[in-house]
């Protein structure tokens, strides 16, 4: 049974049964014929686009042409309107959402560029390489910062503060309560490491890892880097990550929704595995709860873990 | 639409960028249902599917002078379309229908499918895949909505909902394995009723 369903869920094509693609035809006729037009609510629709476009193309150059009398008054009150506006327009900081199931890549200004996982935000202001280079990150991200000893780039996670000043590097922070709260890992120059409205920093080199934990103290060691950027490549890799955080990784990237029983402690449990491009959560749910003595069904929008 | 070249599209895209009414109109009449029948996935309204189309041509219309007759403009159109149907949805909310829709679960499905006995088999169907669809994820159900129901091709989707081809990829066969399945169970339970 357990087989025969990890066989499906691992199948790459996207071909229907026969009878499946047959329902959906129906489907989509009938769905169709709810919204079907008539010749004449087509013709008015586009009179009424037609009337539309016509207001727009063709009255502005009457309007300009009637005379030249400048309300000066009036220019300086609009003149003032247009600089609040640019002021208000530029303290809205930039932000990028990505969507569960995707990567996606920012370039910024100054040739830096960050990939972002899924589930993850970035927000920047619109004067970034000009007044600084601040950026906020709530998520995981890969770091490429151009090098500009002027202008040190940080990043402010909601538990910590990183500050480089040219360098490669992975940061996480899911605020997802779990034990460790914010992973950095630094492929190349230094970086300094710091708790978030903490003055007492450290500094990390080429292929050491840093971690804060749920008690604030900040670890580091030496490690391979390649497991924590595995992300990057679609592979996934578990490196004594709690079950807990472990599954929010699982749902972030399959872009589905694991619930835990209440009275399952996860906190205690931790797991270390690899996977390479995995095409669903399903069979990597699957061995963490056999590992774990664990057991989990299918919802209506993902998957249930609980005790056996 | 389904009907309409890419060639035709091409000479649309060329005509209306040099701002030839004519061809604008013919694009209309030619697309204005089926665009409108895809705003319509999103806002769930005729009237308010139909004002937003409107609104997209006339906005074709004004940036007509930035088409690109090399790309497609069936693409372009669906994206205009599917921004502001998105917009409309983000600024009236009503969030509290969409959860209930997605939360029935299979049994009061099946349920459902038994009380309206009196229904033809097609009604009924199209009632079932109804829900199936309805219980992907939101972007999966988008890219197969698209690739299906509109017949655009990988790049286009990609284009359309902006982001990647193989990310397309990926939604649309998680969508077929998760419809696969649901079928498969349906099935096996009907035929546990039939018994």
């Amino acid at each position: 049974m357990n087989i025969h369903k990890h066989d499906s869920s691992e199948r790459k094509d996207d071909s229907l049964p026969e009878e499946l693609s047959d329902d959906l035809e129906n489907y989509r006729q009938a769905q169709n014929s709810k919204i079907s037009l008539t010749e004449s609510e087509v013709e008015s629709a586009l009179d009424n686009v037609l009337l539309q476009i016509d207001d727009k193309s063709e009255n502005s150059p009457e309007e300009s042409g009637k005379g030249f009398t400048i309300d000066w008054k009036l220019m300086s009150i609009a003149a003032s309107v247009t600089f609040l506006g640019m002021l208000f327009f530029l303290s809205i900081p930039v932000t990028v959402e990505v969507p569960n199931g995707e990567l996606a890549t920012v370039n910024l200004p100054d040739g830096s560029s960050i990939t972002l996982n899924s589930g993850s935000e970035l927000s920047y202001t619109r004067l970034y390489n000009h007044l600084n280079r601040t950026v906020t990150l709530s998520g995981e991200g890969y770091f490429d910062v151009q090098s500009n000893t002027d202008k040190p780039f940080i990043v402010n996670t909601p538990n910590s503060s990183v500050k480089v000043l040219g360098t490669e590097f992975n940061l996480s922070d899911w605020d997802d309560s779990s034990k460790i709260r914010v992973k950095l890992s630094v492929t190349e120059g230094t970086v300094e490491f710091a708790e978030i409205n903490d003055n007492d920093s450290m500094v990390l080199n080429e292929n050491e890892i840093a971690v804060l934990n749920s008690e604030s103290e900040i670890t580091s060691y030496s490690a391979d880097i390649d497991n924590m950027i595995a992300w990057l490549s679609n592979n996934i890799s578990f490196q004594n990550d709690d079950l807990k955080h472990a599954f929010g990784i699982l749902e972030r990237r399959f872009d589905t929704i694991i619930s835990i029983d209440k009275d399952l402690n996860l906190q205690s449990e931790s797991i270390t595995a690899y996977y390479h491009d995995p095409k669903g959560a399903e069979s990597i749910i699957q061995d963490i709860c056999t590992i774990k003595g664990l057991s989990y069904q299918k919802t209506n929008n993902g998957y249930r873990i609980s005790t056996n | 639409m389904e009907n309409i070249t890419d060639n035709q599209f091409t000479e649309w895209s060329q005509a209306i960028k040099n701002g030839d009414k004519e061809s604008y109109s013919n694009f209309f009449r030619a697309c204005y249902e089926h665009y409108v029948r895809f705003a319509y996935r999103y806002v769930k309204s005729k009237d308010q599917a139909c004002d937003l189309v409107q609104e997209a041509f006339i906005k074709l219309w004004k940036n007509r002078e930035q088409l690109d007759p090399a790309k497609s403009l069936k693409s372009y159109m669906f994206t205009i379309v599917r921004n502001l149907s998105l917009n409309h949805i983000r600024d009236h909310k009503n969030k509290l229908e969409s959860i209930d829709d997605r939360e029935i679960s299979l049994d009061a499905l099946i349920i459902h499918q038994e009380q309206n006995t009196n229904d033809s088999y097609i009604k009924q169907t199209v009632k079932v895949i109804k829900k199936l669809i309805k219980k992907l994820p939101e972007r999966q159900r988008e890219a197969f909505e698209l690739s299906r129901f509109d017949g655009l091709q990988h790049d286009e989707i990609a284009e359309v909902m902006n982001i990647s081809a193989r990310t397309v990829n990926n939604h649309i066969v998680s969508a077929c394995n998760t419809l696969r399945e649901e079928y498969e169970i349906l099935n096996r339970r009907d035929k546990v009723i039939a018994l």
